[in-house]
């Protein structure tokens, strides 16, 4: 009789160690731990200053690339405005939203210096604007590839914070959705080297 | 150009649990079933890299899907990347396919440096060279670990001068060639090696079984062995201990194919292929190292 009581008291016991070992694993595979936010809100910030060495190269081949193309493209005035705009204001943005907009306006005015090369037969036949131009179409693809990925991450932490049931307290550790790097549809066309 | 990523759907495999209807146990099946159910709801873990572009699986360095290489020229090259793979660890993936549509070809080129990751995988030194045969396009990405020897302005060069004029004459055997040992002979002499032609004969080791897959049959005979043993003994249900590969913390790891359903074969011999890649094999290929790609590189149409 008391042995059996004994055995009863410790199947509750045994249980309830079940039980709870059941939700902290639960939880944990279910991907809604407050670590899981922290760890993928630091790989989105890694990811982000990929996203920025990409950016800075590309900012470093600009110099160049305007040099050989203000020695035949000498009427271009606004061109090369764009592009000195854009670049500053790339280097005054502080915010990762506004290295967006200003990557994205860069974008737009190299678009326009690379097509310079279609109304100048000289520019594009020359050797150093070639492979400038190579350059940049790599560093752009560059950015691409590393934009992808950073809007990849930002999917898979935004899908965490805004799902159940880590939507009901992830506001209050201020794990709020990120912003994804939209390309606005100016600067979408990569420029293309063409032959 | 912004990816859906798939979210997996979870399984319901979950679901399934017995649950035991004494009363007793009522508090404990619903502490279960609780973590269970917040299981099913949460987000399928999709892999960061965006993989949405189905690319076939290679043939070798040399996967010539579109049928534009002659024979001799394709065994040249595949003797020479795999020299280049013995002296600098690095690969280059030579890929035709008629059309990449409706991905862009920068983008098909990426899609296959992702799934296949050329190049050692702590080198990073893998080089994807895609034609696209009727859309009269080409590119040419370096990993990582080449874009020293290979800088955008060089591939460049190369596909000016050794691409382009082969493409227009529609001599594809030659463009390629020529391409591919230029991209070569980059690699090696910035790694200080030349190159011949001839890599060395790998010794065919009679049995392929390395250590590691030595151990890994023990376990998992081990483990057949428990369960069998153990469903002998007792009708009992003892499930729970035992990782079913392919869940949710094997999938990442070289498992995720094979598992104990599918059998062995697919599990070991898919899994270790696409990590050592120096094994045997007539050709030499035994699938690519490991390397990673950001882009880098240069392309056009002819």
């Amino acid at each position: 009789m008391m042995n059996a009581n004994k055995g009863w008291i410790f199947g509750i016991a045994g249980r309830a160690g079940v039980a709870v070992a059941a939700l902290v694993v639960g939880l944990q595979l279910s991907g809604c731990g407050y670590n899981t936010l922290v760890s993928q809100k630091e790989a989105i910030g890694g990811q982000w200053s990929q996203v920025e060495n990409q950016l800075q190269r590309r900012a470093d081949l600009i110099p160049n690339l305007v040099e050989v193309t203000k020695g035949y493209a000498t009427h271009e005035k606004d061109v090369f405005d764009n592009i000195a705009k854009a670049r500053a204001q790339m280097l005054g943005a502080k915010t990762r939203d506004a290295q967006m907009d200003a990557a994205n306006m860069m974008s737009g005015a190299l678009g326009r210096l690379l097509a310079l090369s279609e109304a100048y037969p000289q520019l594009k036949a020359d050797a150093q604007f070639t492979r400038l131009s190579d350059e940049l179409a790599g560093t752009e693809n560059r950015i691409a590839t590393e934009r992808r990925r950073y809007n990849d991450m930002v999917q898979t932490y935004n899908t965490s914070v805004k799902s159940l049931p880590t939507s009901i307290w992830s506001g209050w550790f201020g794990f709020t959705p990120e912003k994804y790097f939209e390309v606005s549809p100016g600067a979408q066309a990569v420029p293309q080297v063409k032959f | 150009m912004r990816t859906a990523s798939e979210i997996v759907p979870d399984r319901a495999r979950a679901a399934r649990r017995p649950t035991s209807s004494r009363t007793r146990g009522r508090v404990a099946a619903f502490a279960l079933a609780l973590p269970l159910a917040l299981g099913l709801l949460a987000p399928g873990r999709a892999g960061a890299q965006a993989k949405h572009i189905q690319v076939p699986p290679p043939r070798g360095f040399v996967s010539d899907f579109a049928g534009v290489v002659d024979p001799a020229t394709r065994q040249r090259l595949e003797l020479l990347v795999q020299e280049l793979k013995q002296k600098t660890g690095a690969e280059i993936a030579v890929v035709t396919v008629r059309s990449t549509q409706p991905e862009t070809v920068d983008d098909y080129a990426m899609a296959i440096a992702e799934h296949w990751k050329p190049g050692d995988a702590k080198k990073e030194n893998g080089v994807v060279f895609l034609v696209a045969t009727e859309d009269r396009k080409m590119h040419i990405l370096t990993g990582y670990g080449v874009e020293g020897p290979l800088p955008d302005g060089k591939v460049g060069a190369i596909r000016d001068q050794l691409v382009v004029p082969a493409f227009r004459q529609g001599d594809f055997s030659r463009g390629i060639a020529d391409a591919t040992t230029a991209l070569a002979s980059e690699i090696a002499k910035d790694a200080g090696v030349t190159l011949s032609g001839l890599p060395t004969r790998e010794r065919p080791p009679p049995q392929q079984i390395s250590l590691l897959q030595l151990i890994l049959l023990l376990v998992l005979l081990f483990i057949v062995l428990r369960i069998m043993s153990g469903a002998a003994n007792q009708g009992r249900r003892r499930g729970g201990w035992i990782v079913v590969p392919g869940d949710s913390g094997f999938s990442r790891s070289g498992w995720r194919r094979g598992g104990f359903g599918g059998g062995f074969g697919g599990g070991l011999g898919g899994g270790f292929g696409d990590m050592s890649g120096g094994s045997g094999g007539f050709g030499g290929f035994g699938g690519f190292g490991g390397g990673r790609f950001g882009g880098g590189g240069a392309g056009g149409s002819w």
